[in-house]
């Protein structure tokens, strides 16, 4: 008889260099064999960079095989931030759909989103959900605007099986100074050679 | 007599004017025949089926080079959601003139375009996208030196004509908004939703609201046409579209065809503006608008313009895309977790009226209905 091999469901948050050297941090809500997140867990950081708590640089880029590939961290990003949400034997999760996008607009009890499976998608999916569908720490974030991810799977536990939907706000980090700076500097290089009349 | 070919891929005629009003995308998207095969294009959506730019698609359907034959190009708003695949149009349109509202002068815009870039990479993009590109465009035309400056859409402003641009009908387009104050406004709103180090990234909320929209006038041989944009009415005289009207108080200039501002809303109307900037039985068309339960125009908003013209027409009825998954259990899941789901945007349409340029100003429209296109009194009949 074949063991279930272990089950971890972890949160990450990482950083990335995107195709104009801007950093862009994100985070994601990942379920991995238990030798795939090791690999997250404890991969060297790279030379010269500064170590933060939890921090690791993912140097071999853990196998998606539950439908993750899309947002999982490339290769050379910096894990800023590990959760081990979840791990015990016999427990695996199937993910059946994942949206992303972001709010358009907020109510007094409930909020609607514009919800994307890939960024090409047209027509979208438009949804209206009640705000008790987020935790109480997300929904002062539910503003116009604000990014969320939505998925929905099949998680197990042992013999048991439960239909889930999970709905968080992407936690995306506030303007740096620094940040800003090079936005104006960039913005005032796109813009100054037109001359509106 | 206009075009009585009925069919969507047969042009106007040299010397007939054309409106044609497309969407719902994320926005609408108008295309005007200036004469001998020029056009002007106001605003931009996604043809549901090509999913191109309405105007590029059409314009290519009927035999026109888009490249070549686009003189203008308007930005009414220039936030993404009103304005899907603009800057695809003015990047094909290589010799085309753009126009926005003025708002991107201003210090704080750059302040806002300069942050918002680097959120680019969220679902469904930063909300300022679609500009950015346009301006990269602007940027990179400016160092031809033939190339006509881009335009500050302003009250009085003409768009058109321009020097050294053909112009076969004579037609004039005037902005008739924004105003000063509605400027003002958005200068202070754009401070509002400005960045700050503090601040938590997101995608760009809409900020300008809507008073500070572009309202066109048109004009060829006496023929009127009134382009609404997304203005609203409000208390303030000095905004939207009272201003207008205390604007045009003693000009008799009232319009034979009017796309009818943000989606047939009470918002956007005025008894005001119908007496005074709208013959009796104007030709008039709309967009809908679906979002949650909103539906815009309800059938109570179509029975007030049957009210004021029998001649109204919808580019498609108010009515989302039913929400469908292959897998039964996301699609159980989904229709439990939401209040409500649907695709968006849902029914697609055209509508296009044509007139000889040599008829009289009064004559009517000659109106051809495409896709999901509907008069306004047969939906209000089916759906009552």
């Amino acid at each position: 008889m074949t063991e279930s091999p272990s089950t971890l469901s972890v949160s990450l948050k990482w950083s990335a260099k995107d195709e104009q050297k801007d950093e862009l941090l994100t985070s994601g809500f990942f379920h991995l064999q238990e030798e795939e997140a090791r690999v997250v867990l404890r991969s060297p950081v790279e030379k010269g960079e500064s170590v933060r708590e939890g921090g690791a640089v993912v140097t071999s880029l853990p196998a998606p095989s539950l439908g993750e590939k899309s947002s999982a961290p490339a290769k050379g990003s910096s894990v800023l931030q590990t959760r081990v949400l979840r791990s015990q034997a016999n427990q695996r999760y199937i993910l059946l759909k994942k949206y992303e996008g972001f709010v358009t607009a907020r109510g007094e009890d409930s909020f609607s989103a514009r919800l994307f499976e890939n960024n090409s998608d047209y027509p979208v999916v438009e949804a209206e959900f009640d705000l008790e569908e987020l935790s109480e720490t997300d929904r002062e974030l539910a503003i116009e605007g604000a990014p969320l991810v939505w998925t929905i799977g099949y998680a197990y536990e042992g013999s048991t099986r439960k239909r889930e939907s999970l709905i968080y706000l992407r936690r995306l980090p506030a303007w740096s100074d620094k940040e800003l700076e090079k936005g104006r500097a960039a913005a005032n290089d796109l813009t100054r050679a037109i001359h509106w009349e | 007599m206009p075009s009585t070919g009925n069919s969507l891929t047969v042009g106007p005629g040299s010397r007939e004017l054309e409106v044609s009003v497309f969407g719902p995308g994320f926005g609408e998207c108008i295309a005007l025949h200036l004469g001998g095969g020029n056009w002007a294009i106001i605003d931009s959506c996604l043809d549901a089926t090509s999913k191109q730019p309405a105007s590029l698609h059409y314009l290519t359907s009927i035999g026109a080079n888009p490249a070549t034959s686009i003189q203008l190009v308007v930005a009414t708003h220039w936030h993404d959601d009103h304005m899907d695949g603009i800057s695809k149009v003015f990047q094909t349109a290589v010799g085309a003139i753009f126009a926005c509202t003025g708002a991107v002068q201003q210090a704080a815009f750059n302040e806002v375009l300069a942050a918002w870039t680097g959120t680019r990479l969220l679902p469904g993009g930063s909300g300022v996208d679609e500009l950015q590109s346009i301006l990269a465009e602007l940027d990179k035309r400016s160092a031809n030196s033939s190339c006509v400056a881009p335009k500050l859409a302003g009250v009085g402003r003409a768009l058109w004509p321009i020097a050294g641009k053909p112009n076969p009908f004579g037609i004039s387009i005037k902005c008739l908004s924004p105003s000063d104050s509605a400027r003002l406004a958005t200068i202070s709103r754009l401070k509002d939703v400005a960045p700050a180090s503090n601040k938590i990234r997101r995608r760009l909320p809409n900020p300008l609201a809507n008073d500070t929209s572009v309202v066109l006038s048109v004009e060829a041989a006496g023929h009127r046409i009134l382009l609404g944009g997304d203005l609203h009415v409000k208390a303030d005289r000095s905004l939207g579209w009272l201003a207008i009207v205390d604007d045009h108080a003693g000009v008799d200039a009232r319009h034979h065809a009017f796309k009818l501002p943000h989606h047939g809303s009470p918002t956007g109307d005025s008894a005001e503006v119908w007496s005074k900037m709208a013959v009796e039985q104007t030709c008039a068309i709309t967009t809908p608008f679906v979002r949650g339960s909103v539906r815009l125009p309800s059938v109570a908003d179509c029975q007030r313009i049957l009210s004021k013209t029998q001649n109204a027409y919808l580019s498609a009825p108010p009515l989302p895309g039913k929400f469908r998954d292959s897998n039964k259990a996301v699609e159980r899941t989904v229709q439990e977790a939401t209040r409500s789901v649907q695709f968006v945007p849902g029914k697609y349409g055209h509508v296009r009226l044509r007139k000889l340029l040599d008829e009289k100003p009064g004559t009517p429209w000659g109106v051809e209905l495409f896709g999901s296109a509907v008069s306004m009194a047969d939906y209000v009949r089916t759906t009552s």
